[in-house]
């Protein structure tokens, strides 16, 4: 352990702690900080306009102190006035003392440490908060990146659990020890999952010096650049980047900028005929319109998927960069979809759920747990490939695959009879396959296509239900339950006989496969603890001295 | 437990003999959705003293059709709580509830995050309890109501030492 423990950066007190980076109290304030300059300015903002224009505005400064509007340039007059300068000037260094005071009392007692069982962070001096995770519980590892931590060379570290708001945040440190307390984490986390050998790695850190960056600045420049690939899937040239251009031609072509587009050209032609008051109507929506084509830009910008050795690391940001890194194993659900537009060109987009994103921030935005904001068909095979090891990469696995996403769809499940009126025109596309790779697969849409795909083993539970329409026209609706994220594994419309037929296959089949699951993982158990026993056979008291040999 | 991989032979969804919660649950049901009529009558009552003593003629309507659909369903409480049924099997639990929506799930056992026993004042007079069945997905939501409070602490227990046996990961 010891050895291991000289890969974390920073000193460790006598029991591991660490300290953050000294800069995160500030960049934790910079918030409020940045609100509080911006309020000074814009008061002097006034001050500067009222001297341009002196002679056409009326100055707002008052002929006594009675006449001061809130404005921080006429209480600072009031103040000249009556003599109270030093004594504010006082206040004010009094309140920046506390001020430094307070973060500098919150980055001394907020540590964090990384042991063999879990990692932990405390913080807090008054009302002390203790977090613990332990290591087989993460279920990702994000570093994110706000531009004025960029700026500054930091980033945060946030550790996901399953739980409720369960995530260990280290915020802040420098980027480099981000990356390396990344690089431990999952180690010993797979390390102690018994998924692997773990053996040393390359670091991102060598990475860079292997590509001969040695001075400070040009390695700052770098680390502003924000280039956090794993050195292994460069290697293997298992990467997936989005060109700038198509990137900028999907956001144009999405539904989302799609259906605000239209709505404005509505508005414009509102207003030529007539009525010109909807005019004003429209500055709203150009504002919309363009913040969320520079937000979907900002969020795809750069964006590359890889894989390591035990993780699959997301990265993408222009302003912000977002680093998310999703151990093997953790993905519940896949899912590729089509907006209409991007048929042609033949783009889709794939999003993901998995158990520590989505409960941590489900829904919140369609940018959440994409990981491939446009991308060709081939690009989308090799991101399945990618999340589900060994869905696609033989031919007639690539084959299947294509059937599903723009194929015919066949050896699919086809709704059933009068589906139409639950379905609509969908009906022609929709479908669901138990696949020979024990995954359940159900295709859909008629303007936006779909296809989701989830291991049999990260199922929940599984239901056939009959709703209202559904059960007038003698029709089922199969649903397999997963963690909360995006991906919806739901099928309407099935012929009530295929429906429980379809059930009982499924159920069979996934209690199948997780039993197959638990076996597994019990035997692996089993042997991790013969092995500790064998490595310290003196500790392992409780264990016969023949079952060890 | 054997390490072989038992073969899963399971029964048709619907063939199944299913067990049924207590029948007087249903007087709960039917007791708290009268309830929602005192909210109905509270409205009438609150209109009628805001609006100089009198309703007018389409609120009158609108409550009594409102009060008549809570009518009904409140009658339709004891269809309800017959149609609520659940089994164990050897791997799985299976579930199944609702006339008009009706759903029929089923939760493997090693999925069994946690099991919640709960009783509100009506279901304790009764001597019930609510057993909530709770997985890592929302939408599970298997819950069995008016078991019971013997049976569910039973049923609790042999639960979680089902789960214990078949557990794997999230």
């Amino acid at each position: 352990m010891t050895n291991q423990s000289a890969a974390l950066p920073g000193k460790a007190d006598a029991e591991g702690w660490r300290r953050l980076h000294v800069l995160s109290p500030l960049l934790r304030g910079g918030i409020t900080f940045l609100v509080i300059v911006g309020i000074v300015i814009s008061s002097f903002r006034d001050r500067i306009a009222s001297l341009l224009f002196a002679g056409r505005l009326s100055p707002s400064t008052g002929e006594d102190g009675e006449d001061m509007q809130g404005d921080i340039v006429d209480l600072i007059e009031y103040l000249q006035k009556h003599e109270l300068m030093l004594l504010a000037i006082g206040a004010v260094l009094l309140v920046i003392a506390l001020i430094v005071l307070i973060g500098f009392v919150s980055w001394w007692f907020a540590t964090y440490r990384v042991t063999d069982e879990a990692v932990e962070s405390r913080q807090g001096m008054l009302f002390r908060q203790h977090r613990r995770a332990p290591l087989e519980r993460i279920q990702g590892v994000n570093l994110q990146r706000p531009l004025l931590a960029r700026v500054l060379g930091l980033a945060k570290v946030q550790i996901l659990t399953a739980g409720q708001g369960g995530k260990v945040e280290l915020a802040y440190l420098s980027y480099g020890d981000a990356q390396r307390v990344r690089e431990q984490l999952l180690r010993r986390a797979a390390a102690k999952r018994g998924d692997l050998q773990s053996e040393e790695t390359p670091s991102s850190e060598a990475g860079l010096a292997a590509a001969g960056v040695t001075d400070p600045l040009s390695h700052r420049v770098n680390d502003f650049i924000d280039e956090d690939i794993d050195p292994e899937a460069v290697a293997a040239n298992t990467l997936v980047r989005v060109p700038v251009g198509r990137l900028i031609a999907s956001i144009l072509l999405s539904s989302e900028i799609l259906i605000i587009a239209l709505i404005t050209v509505g508005l414009i032609f509102a207003s030529i005929f007539g009525a010109t008051e909807i005019l004003f109507g429209l500055i709203p929506m150009v504002l919309a319109l363009g913040s969320t084509a520079f937000s979907m830009f900002n969020k795809g910008f750069r964006f590359q998927l890889s894989r390591g050795h035990d993780a699959i690391r997301v990265g993408a940001g222009l302003t912000a960069t977002n680093t998310d890194t999703i151990p093997f194993g953790r993905v519940h659900a896949v899912m590729a979809t089509q907006p209409l537009f991007w048929r042609p060109f033949g783009w889709w987009k794939v999003r993901i759920t998995t158990a520590g994103y989505s409960i941590a921030q489900a829904g919140q935005n369609t940018m959440q747990n994409v990981v491939l904001p446009v991308g060709r068909e081939d690009d989308v095979l090799r991101v399945i490939d990618t999340l589900l090891p060994g869905a696609a990469n033989q031919p007639e696995e690539i084959a299947a695959l294509h059937n599903g996403l723009s194929g015919p769809g066949e050896g699919y499940l086809k709704a059933g009879r009068r589906a139409f009126w639950v379905l609509l025109w969908g009906r022609k596309r929709a479908g669901l396959q138990l696949a020979s790779d024990d995954t359940l697969r159900v295709r859909r849409g008629v303007i936006t296509r779909s296809l989701s795909i989830m291991p049999l083993v990260r199922a929940q539970s599984v239901q056939v239900a009959r709703p209202l329409v559904h059960r007038m026209v003698g029709l089922g609706r199969i649903q397999a339950h997963t963690v909360l994220g995006p991906v919806q594994m739901q099928m309407r419309g099935i012929g009530l006989e295929d429906a429980f037929a379809v059930f009982d296959d499924l159920e069979r089949a996934v209690l199948r496969v997780q039993g197959a699951d638990a076996v597994a993982r019990m035997a692996r158990a089993r042997h991790r603890e013969e092995e500790r026993a064998t490595a310290a056979p003196g500790i392992a008291s409780d264990h016969e001295p023949g079952e060890n040999a | 437990m054997s390490d072989e991989i038992r073969e899963h032979t399971i029964p048709d969804a619907r063939s199944t003999e299913w067990q049924r919660v207590s029948p007087s649950y249903a007087w709960v049901d039917f007791v708290l959705n009268l309830l929602f009529l005192l909210v109905v009558a509270a409205a009438g009552a609150a209109v009628y003293f805001l609006n100089d003593r009198s309703v007018p003629t389409p609120v009158v309507w609108a409550l009594a059709i409102v009060a008549a659909l809570l009518v009904l369903n409140a009658i339709l409480a004891f269809r309800r709580v017959r149609a609520i049924g659940y089994e164990l099997r050897e791997d799985d639990l299976l579930f199944r509830r609702g006339i008009m929506f009706e759903r029929i799930i089923a939760v493997p056992y090693g999925r069994l995050q946690l099991v919640d026993v709960t009783r509100g004042p009506l279901l304790r007079a009764l001597g019930l309890a609510t057993l909530k069945f709770v997985t890592a997905s929302a939408a599970t939501g298997v819950a069995l109501p008016g078991l019971k409070l013997d049976d569910a602490e039973q049923l609790r227990d042999r639960l979680v030492s089902l789960a214990e046996t078949r557990r794997s990961g999230l």
